[in-house]
């Protein structure tokens, strides 16, 4: 028997082998599990105990109240909208003199990473709605460029903004309105945002081709916290609310 | 990504919303009636976008209230493997990112607890890039289980040779075999992350994958841990490539963080079934599929939801 006999006759044994193997898949049960027992594993307990000591020490320090929960939504939502105006409020707080510069915010609700919860608010809950290490960006847009970005907020059936208005028909935008004034296509816009989207993330293709940009080397998480200091200095607490900022038109 | 919602849904596919607890599906049976009719379970037992999840949401959570938690689930995981001899642990990515136990940590007590849970193995998502594709690599030396991605290409990163394109498990003699996939990462992940890591199409890779597991390398359950998402109306999603594969039997997802009540079943390009299942995020739930394999000659197929390979 030469070789390659040798090895034809050795595969053959293989597939002859496989063929007899019986195999199979008979049945499937599936059953899924809600993680939600008061069984706890002690060994993993024993593990995260240091780890959970440093966290919680930094953690649980309350920095403001709100009055109700804050959550996430369609068009506009109570999450969206504190976010946005918190980062209007603190940017032109950054800006100083520059202020009256700053139009809108506009984000992206994939960014928003949990709701906050009604009463305290701790510094955990904004590093849990804000996780990443994204700064605050300042994007001029020229005025066509600010209407295509509107229309994208329309066919993404509104996201998170702050300091304009719009409504929505058949996925085109329209009734747009930029700090109280209607919509002006020969005027530039200055909108803040994150790095993440003004560098194109998910999808923001709008913003790629901006007339201007300036970085503030701010992360998007402490101008937050530093908004719920600020309004907690003054007395004040969080007051989740609709403005109707983002509406289906009528 | 938003959570997804069925237009036109039919009996098996189900979303549950919070609370409620479901059990679901096909006849389990007993050691006994195993033996006799001479069947082995294999118990796969699975997880997606923890998102560093490591303590229960807190009470005050307006959402998941007091739900899920790193200790909870071993428990549960313990009281399985008590229960069952052929148990798999698999993960489908974005174990990092999502509480402030990240910032602080890097991913290093995710990993570590993984471990110490004995998983077997997870697959790359976007989220794991979040502090840098050197983060990845720094951390993996807390991780004991395997990490399973055949279509992006590593070789110019840290992670060159870390991570392996399939691994296969064998059960009591019945061998499953684990790949793995992932999403693309432009505009979805900042390129100073991700770095040199290229993407490419899952769909040929993971067939090929898929083939030499099942054909060359005689596995009797292909496992495909994705981190693409259920549906996706612009990307590839397992939606809309599992018809399109072959040889994969099980659709373990994640990334678009949506909540299957039981596996969605679909017909691939050679007329087999093809399950797609995942389990929303952050470890509220806990997966669990009891895969029932047949050794006899006298194969019953009735009432059953099973393929012939």
């Amino acid at each position: 028997m030469n070789f390659s006999l040798k090895i034809l006759f050795f595969s053959a044994a293989i597939s002859l082998f496989a063929c007899s193997k019986k195999t199979s898949v008979y049945s499937l049960s599936d059953s899924n599990i809600l993680v939600n027992s008061d069984k706890i594993d002690s060994s993993v307990y024993k593990m995260m105990a240091p780890y959970k000591k440093r966290h919680d020490e930094q953690m649980y320090a309350v920095i403001a109240k709100s009055e109700e929960a804050l959550v996430k939504g369609d068009l506009e939502s109570t999450l969206g909208n504190f976010f946005c105006d918190a980062v209007i409020y603190e940017t032109k707080k950054l800006l100083g003199n520059d202020s009256s510069m700053l139009d809108v915010a506009v984000f992206n609700k994939g960014g928003l990473r949990n709701s906050l919860p009604k009463g305290n608010i701790t510094i955990g809950n904004i590093f849990e709605l804000m996780p990443f290490d994204n700064e605050v960006v300042l994007l001029k847009l020229s005025g066509s460029q600010f209407e295509d970005m509107c229309d994208k907020i329309a066919e993404k059936g509104g996201i998170p903004v702050g300091g304009m208005r719009l409504t929505i028909s058949e996925s085109k935008a329209g009734n747009i309105s930029v700090k109280g004034k209607p919509f002006d296509k020969f005027k530039d816009y200055w909108v803040v945002t994150s790095d993440y989207l003004a560098n194109g993330g998910d999808s923001y293709t709008f913003f790629k081709n901006a007339k201007e940009r300036k970085i503030t080397n701010v992360l998007l998480r402490n101008m937050i916290i530093n908004y719920c200091e600020d309004i907690t200095k003054m007395d004040q607490t969080i007051k989740p609310q609709l403005d109707g900022r983002i509406q289906v038109s009528k | 990504m938003a959570e997804f919602k069925f237009q036109n849904r039919r009996d098996f596919i189900k979303y549950f919303i919070g609370t409620s607890a479901v059990i679901a599906g096909f006849p389990a049976y007993s050691k006994e009636l195993l033996s006799a009719r001479d069947l082995t379970k294999v118990t796969i037992l699975y997880t997606n976008d923890i998102h560093s999840r490591i303590e229960p949401f807190p009470k005050n959570d307006p959402k998941y209230a007091n739900q899920g938690g790193f200790a909870r689930r071993s428990a549960v995981i313990e009281e399985i493997r008590k229960a069952n001899d052929h148990v798999l642990l698999l993960d489908a990515g974005d174990i990092f990112q999502g509480t402030p136990y990240f910032n602080l940590y890097g991913g290093e007590l995710e990993y570590k607890l993984m471990s110490l849970m004995k998983y077997d193995a997870t697959t790359i998502g976007n989220h794991d890039f979040d502090l840098g594709i050197d983060n990845i690599t720094k951390q993996m030396e807390h991780a004991s289980f395997s990490f399973i991605n055949c279509n992006y290409d590593f070789s110019n990163t840290s992670l060159h040779n870390k991570i392996i394109p399939y691994k296969i498990f064998e059960k009591q003699g019945i061998k499953i075999g684990v790949l793995g996939y992932g999403v693309e990462l432009a505009g979805l992940v900042d390129k100073k992350m991700y770095q040199e890591t290229i993407y490419q199409n899952p769909l040929p890779i993971a067939n090929a994958t898929a083939k030499l597991l099942k054909h060359d390398l005689m596995c009797d359950y292909v496992i495909a841990l994705s981190h693409l998402g259920f549906k996706d109306d612009k990307k590839i999603s397992d939606i809309s490539m599992a018809p399109l594969t072959e040889n994969i039997d099980l659709i373990i997802g994640g990334h678009s963080h949506t909540f299957l009540e039981h596996p969605v079943k679909l017909t691939n390009r050679a007329g087999k079934p093809i399950h797609i299942t995942q389990v929303g995020w952050a470890g509220i739930c806990l997966g669990k599929l009891d895969v029932y394999f047949s050794h006899g000659k006298k194969k019953i197929s009735h009432n059953s939801d099973n393929r012939k390979i």
